[in-house]
């Protein structure tokens, strides 16, 4: 079950906000703060995600998924297999947005998503891969990790 | 993504991070914030006044589902919030809230009062409950009566103005 269920209204424009900030971080601290904050939310905020997914259960990261995906209004699918879970994102409603506050679809949205998930899986039995595919796409699968011989 | 619904959560690590990092940090950090503002808000404050304000937080209000209440007279504006969505959320959370939450509201709109040529006074209340109010006005000497009558009432470290 999810932790934080919105409801009513959505303010797109906070993901205007989100990019200046990833910006602000780099700009004034450098990358690794970028990393602390956005390790310390989805490790921190997130704690029942990560510690869902430590557990081996993926669960409320797929809740997650499609809870807010669908809010935004993005265009998305969600496919499982025995082997991964593949979250594909045809037209990411963050990036989207952007565009109507006059800004470009600004990739460091994208990588900020990328430390997001890696941070989240730390510890656990799974890896999240995060690629983008276009401006406004992007592919996060999550699967076992290969055990190493 | 982080949804906008959780971006004050994500908002809250940064300011934990930024307050770390010195005392005149978050205020730097604030006045980039307030810059950023300016493109929602500069030219509707500053072409209609008052009521341009009334706008702007009436958008928030519906928009951010907001428990509050905006108020236009002649010669003022005034916002109520009975609950704040968004420190509400910063304190519905399991990282918990930056003590200095509260502060980044004041911290962005003030300046951005200046360059409208208004004359604010912001009322934390209490840093730790999701209340506070804001007063503007055109005239400088209704908003230091304004800001002697709360500071009298609530306390001057939670009442913030941009004269």
């Amino acid at each position: 079950m999810l932790r934080y269920q919105s409801k009513g209204e959505v303010h797109k424009d906070f993901h205007g906000l989100t990019c200046a900030t990833l910006h602000y971080l780099i700009d004034n601290y450098g990358q690794d703060a970028v990393v602390e904050v956005l390790r310390n939310t989805a490790q921190k905020v997130y704690k029942s995600i990560h510690e869902g997914l430590q557990n081996g259960d993926p669960d409320e990261l797929i809740e997650f998924w499609t809870y807010y995906l669908e809010r935004e209004k993005g265009e998305f699918t969600i496919e499982k297999t025995e082997d991964f879970i593949r979250l594909t994102v045809k037209n990411c409603p963050a990036l989207r947005h952007l565009v109507q506050l006059e800004q470009e679809p600004d990739p460091v949205l994208c990588e900020g998503t990328k430390i997001f998930n890696e941070a989240l899986v730390e510890g656990s039995p799974f890896e999240l891969t995060t690629e983008r595919t276009g401006a406004f796409s992007c592919i996060q699968t999550l699967k076992k990790r290969e055990e190493k011989e | 993504m982080i949804p906008s619904d959780h971006f004050v959560r994500f908002y809250n690590e940064v300011f934990k991070y930024i307050a770390a990092k010195g005392e005149t940090e978050l205020k730097k950090y604030y006045d980039r914030v307030s810059k950023n503002q300016e493109y929602h808000c500069l030219d509707l404050f500053c072409n209609k006044g008052l009521q341009g304000m009334y706008d702007y937080w009436e958008h928030i209000r519906i928009e951010e589902n907001c428990d509050m209440i905006n108020r236009l007279e002649d010669d003022c504006y005034s916002f109520e919030f009975f609950s704040c969505p968004s420190l509400s959320k910063a304190v519905d959370n399991d990282a918990g809230a930056c003590p200095e939450y509260c502060n980044h509201c004041p911290g962005w709109i003030l300046p951005l009062m200046t360059k409208a040529g208004f004359y604010a006074v912001y009322n934390l209340i209490d840093r730790k409950t999701p209340r506070c109010e804001m007063f503007v006005y055109a005239q400088k000497d209704q908003a230091v009566r304004k800001a002697a009558q709360l500071t009298e009432k609530y306390g001057k470290d939670v009442i913030l103005t941009n004269f």
